[in-house]
Parts: C-alpha cells; structure tokens; sequence
C-alpha cells in the first residue's frame, strides 16, 4: 500500500499547501516521521507565523497562531484545543507529541481533543509536552505567548523558556505565587495581569518589574505601588483604585528628576 | 467549471503513441498531450508536431496502464478547459469540486496516491492539484489518530506521557479503539 510519507518531496510539499495550519499541525501529530516531514517542507510557511498563544487553563489547553499582517492568505487560526478531564476511560486513542504519547478519548463536538489523564499532576506533563511538541516544530525563534489562569491551585508553574508575553488571571490567591510564576519564566517583553482578591506584596526583585511593558488590572491596589517603586521598564499601564496621591507625585518626581525611573519612557494610570 | 467539446476525429497525424510499464500501447491525440508539460515538452523536442516526422511510441516506465487509461478520462474530459493557472500557495482546505471530478477521484486513497505520482511525473497541474486538493479536503477536521488511519500512517511513538516509560503499541488503540472516535456531542461514561 502506497503511503504519503513515501511520494516524492516536491508532491508532498504541494499536498500539505492545501492544508490549513491546524490540518498540518495534526498532521505532524501523527508520527515522528509525519513530523520531521511537515518541519522541513514547511518552513516557507512557518515564517509567515506572527506568534503562537497558548491558553493553560484548568479546563482547557489551547494553542492558536496569529499570521504576520499583510499577508491575506493566512488568518487567525486555533491549532489546537484540548479539554483535560480526569474521568477513566476504557478506550482512548493515542497521539503522539515530542515522542510522548498522550492518551485521547475523543473529539468533541467543538472539535476539541478530550485528554485523559489519572491524576492531577499530570496536567504539567500534558501542557509541557503540548509547549515542547509546538517549539519543536515551529521552532525557537517565533515568538510564543501565554495566557494563564491562575484561579486554581493544581495549575503548575510554566517552565516554557521561550515565553515572552504574558497574560494572567488570577484571583483569590497571593502575590507570592504571581512571583513565583515569573520567577520560572525568561525576562518578559509585555506583561498582562487582571488581578482580583489577592493578598501579599511583590518581591523587590520580582521579574515582573524586569518586564519591558506592562499593564495591569489590579482594582484594589494590591501590586500597583510596588510597581511604581521598582518597576524598571519602559511602558507601565495601571487601572486601579482608591490611590493615594503621594505615591504618585513621588513616582512624578522621581522620573522627571530622573534620580530614579530612568527606564520607563511612558505611564498612565486609570 | 465545465465547456463544450465539439466531436473531433483523431487522424495519425495528430496522434502519438505512449507505452505504459506494462506494454500497453495508447494512442493519444497532440491536443490532448497539451494539459501535459512533460509530453508537450517532449512533442516539441522531437517535433513530433510535424507530420512528415516519423512518432516513434514514447515510453511511460512510471505510469501502469491503468493509471494511463485514468489519465487519458482526466485529459479527455478537459480538453477545451483553458489553461490551469496554479495559485503558489493555498494554505486552505475549503475547496469544492465539480461533480464530475469527485465522482472520477472517488477512488482508494493508494490509487490516489499513485495518480498523483503520475500527474506530477506527466506534470498534468490542473489533475496535480486537484487530487492534492482532494487529498486535504479527505482530512479535514480529523485528529492525528483518524489521520492515520485515512492516509494509513504508522505511529512510532516512544514514551507515555504521563509516566515516561517507553511503551509498546498500546492494543487500545486498536481498530476497536477507533470506534470510539465520534464528533458526537457528549458520550456517555464507561
């Protein structure tokens, strides 16, 4: 029986250009030859990639690409969506990602891919296998974000080296741990938190201040005058309430004396 | 699309013969070999055009008789199509096809395959992308493990995931497993 794997290159290379990205990303799924395939005829259309996101939630894992703009023949496509469900299964299907299997009881009506998994602590395997299989392919170079919740306790730290754009929610948990998932990840270019209910100051070193820009939704006051006393980027956004004044005429003064503040280039705060 | 196709009689002077794999000899008329790169290359390289140049059977040695007597239904049938203007990139699976190609490609996927092998040996574009086009459309929407199955990929996967222990070719993913694979809504728990 012939197979696709076995017709020539140039067939193959035409035969995945009429595939979307999410078809050629299940593709690679298929096999670790199917893979190394779709990773080396591929590459023209792999720069056309503006950025990957990955969405790690408690009830759901997704992975979507953003073309670079100007290009029409590419849109905003979801490669990926999976919903992790601890239930035990009888019969499942296996998918392979970075040489790991991963064991998937169905599609949903949504066309989600329904994860099975015994116990909690494999969800940072799940998200970590999923981050390593789409690095592997895409490559090092593309530029990778994340949104994460930060609602639950089970979530794992993200160890994903490659991140550069965050965006958090988080609620009902402590600043500590909004470190701590900083902490593990590279310096960030833009940060993204909507915060609520939250208890704890940040660390004086916390990476989140080593961030470029960043815009925070921190309504009760939690992080926002740590910020302005350590924050050593260049943009900072901040919506917040109740504040109070002194902090921001000393932030004002501090950056137009430029004694302190000498990074950011601009502010506001709403 | 479709066109007219006025009646034409084929004359030895418009014909060449091509001999597939297996011996089988086909006559083919010039206008026909046009949808062809490589046989309308090759007419012209050896002025097979002229009449008064003797057409030896030119030999098709990756092309079986039947795939040949399938090519020929494809050249026949848009004869008076114009020309295949090829867009470089696609990147798209949304595709519809006429009523007469997807019953003339409703075919198993290994005879698509070898199809294609020939329509990129004949560099026959329109027949080249069209079956490439077919081919996306087949999976469409399915997961990696239907993939498989369709274009009859072999996994060769290592590791479990969840321990990391290398495993063997897990029996639940068998042709039984498959039979849960649904798009149905909500299955009920085992």
């Amino acid at each position: 029986i012939m197979q696709l794997l076995k017709l020539s290159l140039v067939v193959q290379r035409e035969l995945f250009s009429c595939m979307n990205y999410k078809e050629v990303f299940h593709f690679s799924l298929c096999s670790k030859q199917s893979f190394y395939r779709i990773k080396s005829l591929q590459l023209v259309r792999f720069s056309n990639i503006k950025f990957f996101e990955f969405m790690f939630a408690k009830n759901q894992i997704n992975v979507t690409i953003m073309p670079k703009n100007g290009d029409p023949r590419l849109r905003f496509e979801q490669i990926l969506s999976v919903k992790p469900e601890d239930s035990e299964w009888k019969k499942f299907i296996q998918i392979e990602m970075s040489g790991n299997v991963m064991k998937f009881r169905r599609q949903t009506a949504e066309d989600k891919l329904v994860d099975v998994y015994d116990c909690k602590s494999q969800m940072e395997s799940i998200q970590n296998v999923i981050y390593a299989h789409i690095c592997n392919l895409f490559g090092n170079d593309m530029e990778y974000r994340m949104l994460h919740d930060l609602f639950h306790e089970d979530l794992s730290k993200p160890i994903h080296q490659n991140i550069k754009v965050s965006r958090i929610w988080t609620q009902n948990r402590t600043v500590r741990e909004l470190d701590e998932h900083f902490s593990s990840l590279p310096k960030q270019e833009f940060i993204n938190i909507c915060m609520g209910n939250m208890k704890g100051r940040l660390k004086e070193d916390s990476k989140i201040f080593e961030s470029e820009v960043v815009d925070f939704n921190d309504t009760e006051r939690t992080i926002v005058i740590d910020v302005l006393r350590h924050f050593n980027g260049q943009q900072a956004t901040l919506f917040t309430e109740y504040f109070d004044l002194s902090e921001i005429l000393q932030f004002m003064n501090g950056w137009k004396s430029n004694q302190s503040y000498q990074n950011p280039r601009g502010g506001a705060l709403v | 699309m479709s066109c007219e196709e006025p009646t034409t009689s084929p004359t030895p002077e418009n014909n060449i013969t091509v001999v597939s794999s297996d011996g089988k000899e086909f006559l083919l008329d010039l206008k026909l070999t046009e949808q062809s790169e490589t046989l309308a290359r090759l007419i012209s390289n050896f002025e097979y055009d002229r009449t008064d140049v003797k057409k030896d059977p030119v030999p098709l040695g990756n092309i079986t008789s039947a795939q040949m007597q399938k090519i020929i239904e494809w050249l026949q049938h848009h004869r008076y199509y114009p020309k295949w203007e090829q867009n470089d990139i696609h990147y798209s699976t949304s595709f519809t096809f006429e009523t007469w190609v997807e019953e003339y490609l409703n075919i198993p996927n290994n005879e698509m395959f070898e199809l294609l092998n020939a329509a990129n040996y004949l560099n026959i574009p329109r027949l080249f992308s069209t079956i490439c086009r077919i081919m996306a459309s087949r999976i469409t929407g399915k997961s990696a493990e239907q993939i498989r199955t369709v274009l009859n990929i072999k996994t060769d996967v290592k590791n479990d995931v969840y321990t990391g222990i290398p495993i063997q070719e897990d029996s639940s993913s068998s042709e039984d497993g498959m039979s849960e694979i649904s798009l149905s809504p909500s299955p009920p728990p085992i």
